[in-house]
């Protein structure tokens, strides 16, 4: 802890003195190129160039996001709750260096019990056509949304250590399929052209245990998977490909197609995002033991001049063998008693949304969550989410303010609820 | 391009990876075996000073009868046995009766017996039959009956005369036990504060090191006592006999029902196809057995390989164990199908014995084509005829053969038919049951699928049949014309034209001559020189010849009768036939009227009759005779001397009716007539054509 607050007073230090550097320039403004460069660009964070051509870059940016929500959960009884609370509260810092052939990023996160959220180095490979990260980053087998941070998320609201209890942040086909998006591995990653067509492959052997997993593993397998993203009008200006809104308001239509896939051996979570919180499940010989899980998502993405539009599915299932759900071999676990352990099922997620020139942004999403099986007991239940919201942009990501609203319609075969949830939250970005 | 591949890309991996399945290795059913004999299913080994137990000493032992038959009780007895330290061992001990138990009563198939401690809760003792030992809950009373702390072992004894166990006089064998003296213990930790000497030491079992405070249940699988501790107690959870709560998780809710063993994967047959089509079928199963677990859905599946299942084309009928129909749909025209029926529990599926069928081709399928054969063989009751299937029609031809009847365009709904097998190619029919003189229609008849097909008819008659033997041929050539040659050329033929052969010795015939035209007498058959019995057989449908003695023996005959004179004085005897003489065909009849040698006959038919006036023919060639001048005129003739007269095949009765019988035209005699002179002999011994 103490090691963490002098970094967080030096990060200070350099950030205040960036502001004294360049409180004249605008945004646009470029620095000119000299043995090292100070600047700050609004929404993305300060700028350190130390060296001529491909020096030493580093980046550091902070996030703090405030919020207020109001929320009725409408089930037997009617629940009303309200809360404050700081949403988000990050330091990110990311450098490249010796002639960008080597990387790393640090994310810290002071909501969460663990200040640690992301930490990885990476190193480009085979003249800096692919590049090689190790570490613990947002996993790349995940569905679009899940693959840019939450501070670019449009419908904002509190974040615990990079998750969203109540789902708000990224919906329904997350909240059920997703839980949280960094994970540590081996990460693979490169990217070229098929004339204008931009093809990114990735492939990924992450623990499967969720973050900030650095224990031995025994009994428990890896998680093995890949995304595969085409964009066929070229690329997304910056990480536009991945956020729903069109902040940057691309000048030219943009689409992009996605499929990830992986394979969690022996997932001992819910989604195999966390680790050993599934107790129960046996082998034959009567020893602990967990099932495969396997997620599949597909997606796409347009954009052109502040208009987008997302779309979304993924899917959670199980494979195993010989798996009972108690010592003695009695009860099996047949896959709709696996579905009592395992979020399994299907969801879809469509959110669209426009982005005017002065900033102002208007959001729609709707997501679908459909069991794998219907029973009272299985984790996953047919849900229904409707989101709406409206944010107000100022200079560029650097400040956001928002309000949105959620509701969840939660349908099984015992109970039908509904929760409704409203959040107005202000992010700053510096 | 792009796009297409991006499309099959995703579809291949929603394809593959979006169901869960867990795979197990399918288990054999293991059907219900019912038990060797009585044994424990249950026991309770509640530790009275846990503080939970509510000062409670809940024990008891439960006998599970799984047999097949009820159980008399008072062979059985239980034993109990503690044991004070981990490593003593000893034998079983029942000479203190405190520490047995005989038992008294009948315990029916599938029910169980439950003896509670006295000391028990009254949950537990209104669920027993039978209360033992001390109500008392002092430690100083913890290692009498029935004090099951985990450190005491209870014994199954039965009646048996090489029994090494006498209890109250009578000799037991040990038959099951929970614990035991000779087996060593462990020294558990003791639950809660102090400790206790005794209740310090239990047996390990299915790998549970301080098996105090649990209820232990008989696994449904055990179907057999077991006098060996260490086996039944097992090593670990798998191999053990008993399914241990946890760790003071009493659990008394089975107490007095036998343990549920393993719901099992289904068990199930396939029924037979049926009903089958171009494009559907019938068919089913039987749920014999759910498992234990009810059928959550049933049905059958098929395909054009082996081993169908649920993944291929599939019927749901309902849920639940017992028969149930499919309707199979979807198919195609002459395919071979296998199907199987499947049946799901919650333990897995399971499928019946595999049938398999081939669909129809009707759509493609036509009337066989068959050709119907000549009649042959014709008699007055049967005919052979036959067909020739030339082609199927593409169907399997299930049925062929000929239909009759006595009106035209006879068909297979005509109960005169015949079943002449199946297939294509010929075939031969035997025609029965037909009445004589009758025209029947024939056609040949082919059945398939589709329908069935008719030959080309065929017409016939049967046979007329007579119904007696009849005088059938007679000559009255005269020797004296110049072209008889010398000969007395007479003979007398009879037929059989009745469908049996006839025994002639119920026959004879008799002779008469007439000397005038006028003069009338009665038949007289006094002269036993006129009459001649008969004798041998005549078949149907052939003659039997009488020769003149004095005739030309080149004249087909059987037999030779009368003189061998020519001369004239000799020409009223027998057997000459110039004309003038009668002939009669007699029968035995007891009431005959006739006496031929002290047996009685009745005439059946004549030629020439002594009732009957002669005319006066004009001699031919030389002088008159005066016997010779004399004859019956016969179908318009005078003179019907020197002819050969044929019965005319028409006529099927004899008669006695000598006017009928000749006539007074050719067209209503029944005779025809050679001709003056006109001797043919050429047909004699066979019948009128």
């Amino acid at each position: 802890m103490i090691m963490m607050t002098r970094k967080l007073i030096f990060y200070c230090c350099v950030f205040m003195m960036s502001i004294v550097k360049t409180n004249a320039q605008t945004e646009k403004s470029k620095l000119k190129q000299t043995d090292s460069t100070l600047m700050y660009v609004n929404g993305e964070g300060t700028f350190l160039h130390l060296g001529k051509a491909e020096g030493t870059r580093m980046n550091l940016l902070t996030t703090i996001q405030s919020g207020f929500q109001v929320s009725q959960f409408d089930s037997i009884t009617k629940t009303n709750s309200n809360r404050l609370s700081l949403n988000m509260v990050r330091i990110a810092f990311t450098a490249t260096g010796f002639k960008d052939k080597m990387s790393m990023g640090i994310v810290t996160d002071f909501t969460g019990v663990s200040p640690i959220l992301e930490g990885w180095v990476g190193f480009s490979v085979y003249k800096k056509s692919a590049k090689v990260i190790l570490g613990q980053r947002q996993t790349n087998t995940n569905n679009r949304l899940a693959l840019a941070d939450e501070r670019y998320a449009s419908f904002m609201g509190q974040t615990i250590a990079g998750k969203s209890n109540d789902g708000t942040v990224y919906g329904g086909l997350m909240q059920n399929f997703v839980g949280s998006t960094r994970e540590g591995g081996l990460f693979i990653e490169t990217n070229f052209s098929l004339k204008k067509c931009r093809i990114y492959p990735s492939l990924s052997i992450t623990t499967g245990e969720g973050q900030n997993f650095f224990s031995s593993q025994s009994n428990l397998g890896f998680k093995y998977g890949g995304r595969l993203d085409i964009m066929p009008l070229g690329d997304f200006i910056k990480n536009n490909a991945f956020i729903a809104q069109d902040i940057y308001r691309e000048s030219k239509p943009k689409l992009g197609f996605g499929i990830a896939a992986s394979i969690n051996k022996k997932a001992s979570s819910i989604v195999g995002t966390d680790h050993q919180t599934i107790t129960g499940i046996y082998n034959k010989e009567g020893e602990e033991d967990y099932a495969d899980y396997k997620k599949v998502a597909a997606d796409f993405i347009f954009k052109y001049k502040g208009f987008a539009i997302v779309g979304e599915y993924m899917s959670g299932s199980v494979t195993g063998k010989e798996l009972y759900a108690d010592v003695v071999s009695y009860n099996k676990l047949t896959e709709e008693v696996a579905s009592q352990y395992y979020n399994l099922g299907t969801a879809i997620n469509f959110q669209t949304s426009y982005m005017f020139k002065n900033g102002w942004a208007i959001e729609g999403r709707y997501s679908s969550v459909t069991p794998e099986f219907e029973m009272a007991s299985s984790l996953v239940q047919k849900q229904t989410w409707l989101s709406g919201g409206i944010n107000k942009f100022i200079k560029n990501n650097a400040v956001k303010i928002g309000l949105n609203f959620t509701q969840i319609k939660t349908t099984s075969s015992i109970i039908t609820n509904t929760n409704t949830i409203g959040n107005l939250a202000i992010q700053i970005l510096m | 391009m792009k796009s297409k591949i991006i499309y099959a890309v995703s579809l291949i991996l929603l394809i593959v990876g979006c169901k869960s399945k867990i795979d197990f290795v399918p288990v054999p059913n293991t059907p219900y075996v019912p038990t060797s004999d009585l044994l424990i299913s249950e026991i309770s080994t509640a530790i009275n000073t846990d503080a939970n137990a509510g000062g409670k000493r809940n024990h008891y032992v439960e006998l599970y009868n799984g047999t097949t038959d009820s159980v008399d009780l008072s062979d059985y007895a239980i034993g109990y046995q503690a044991v004070s330290d981990s490593s003593t061992l000893s034998l079983w001990d029942f000479t203190d009766p405190n520490n047995c138990l005989t038992l008294n009563g009948t315990l029916h198939t599938g029910s169980c017996y439950v003896i509670a401690s006295a000391a028990a809760d009254t949950s537990i003792i209104n669920k027993s039959n039978l209360e033992w030992g001390t109500t008392s809950i002092l430690s100083a009373n913890a290692s009498k009956p029935l004090q099951l702390s985990g450190n005491s072992a209870i014994a199954l004894l039965k009646k048996d005369a090489t029994g090494t166990y006498i209890i109250s006089g009578t000799k037991y064998r040990i038959i099951d036990v929970f614990g035991s003296p000779m087996v060593s213990r462990v020294n558990a930790s003791f639950y809660g504060s102090a400790t206790s000497a005794r209740n310090n030491f239990n047996w390990t079992i299915a790998g549970e090191f301080d098996t105090r405070n649990r209820t232990f249940k008989r696994k449904g699988t055990v179907t057999t006592p077991n006098i060996d501790w260490n086996s039944s107690k097992g090593t670990d959870a798998s191999s053990s006999e008993w399914l241990v709560s946890a760790d003071k998780a009493w659990n008394y809710s089975n107490l007095n029902n036998p343990t549920i063993p393993p719901p099992r994967i289904p068990t199930l047959t396939t029924d037979s196809i049926t009903q089958i089509t171009d494009t559907t079928a019938f068919g089913g199963g039987n749920i014999t057995d759910d498992g234990g677990s009810s059928v959550t859905a049933r049905g059958i599946c098929w395909s054009i390989t082996p081993n169908p299942d649920t993944s291929s084309n599939k019927t749901t009928n309902g849920n639940g164990s017992g028969a149930f129909t499919s309707n199979v749909t979807g198919l195609s025209a002459n395919i071979t199908y296998y199907v199987r029926a499947y049946a799901i529990n919650n333990v897995g599926i399971t499928y019946g014995d595999e049938r398999q069928f081939t669909t129809t081709n009707i759509s493609n399928s036509a009337i066989p084509s068959v050709s119907t054969d000549p009649i042959t063989g014709i008699t007055s009751s049967s005919a052979t005829g036959g067909g020739n299937v030339i082609n199927d029609g593409g169907q399997t031809v299930t049925a062929r053969g000929i239909c009759w009847s006595t009106s035209p365009n006879p068909d297979i709904t005509s109960p005169t038919k015949t079943n002449d097998g199946t297939g294509t190619g010929s075939f031969v029919s035997n025609i029965s049951g037909l009445t004589s003189n009758t025209t029947y229609y024939v056609r040949a008849y082919a059945t398939n699928i589709i329908g069935t097909a008719y030959g080309v008819q065929e017409q016939f008659t049967t046979v007329i049949v007579n119904s007696d033997l009849l005088i059938s041929e007679v000559s009255t050539a005269i020797n004296t014309d110049p072209n008889a040659g010398s000969k007395r050329s007479h003979y007398v033929e009879l037929f059989n034209g009745t469908a049996s052969t006839i025994d002639l010795a119920d026959y004879a015939v008799g002779y008469q001559a007439v000397t005038d035209s006028g003069t009338l007498s009665i038949w007289d058959f006094s002269n036993t020189a006129n009459y001649l019995p008969l004798s041998g057989n005549v078949t149907s449908g052939t003659c039997y010849v009488i020769l003149s003695a004095a005739s030309d023996p080149a004249i087909t005959h059987q037999i030779l009768w009368g003189t061998t004179s020519t001369l004239s004085a000799d020409a009223s005897k027998p057997l000459q036939l110039s004309g003038n003489s009668a002939i009669a065909l007699l029968k035995k009849d007891p009431s005959g009227a006739y006496d031929l040698g002290g047996i009685k006959y009745s005439i059946i038919d004549v030629f020439g009759s002594p009732l009957v006036t002669r005319i006066t023919a004009t001699f031919y060639g030389g002088a008159n005779s005066a016997r010779n001048n004399f004859n019956w005129s016969i179908a318009g003739q005078n003179d019907t001397r020197n002819n050969t007269f044929k019965r005319k095949s028409t006529v099927i009765n004899p008669t006695t009716d000598w006017n009928l019988s000749r006539g007074t035209d050719a067209t209503n005699s029944q005779w025809l007539i050679s001709g003056y002179r006109l001797w043919d002999y050429s047909n004699v011994a066979q019948p009128t054509p």
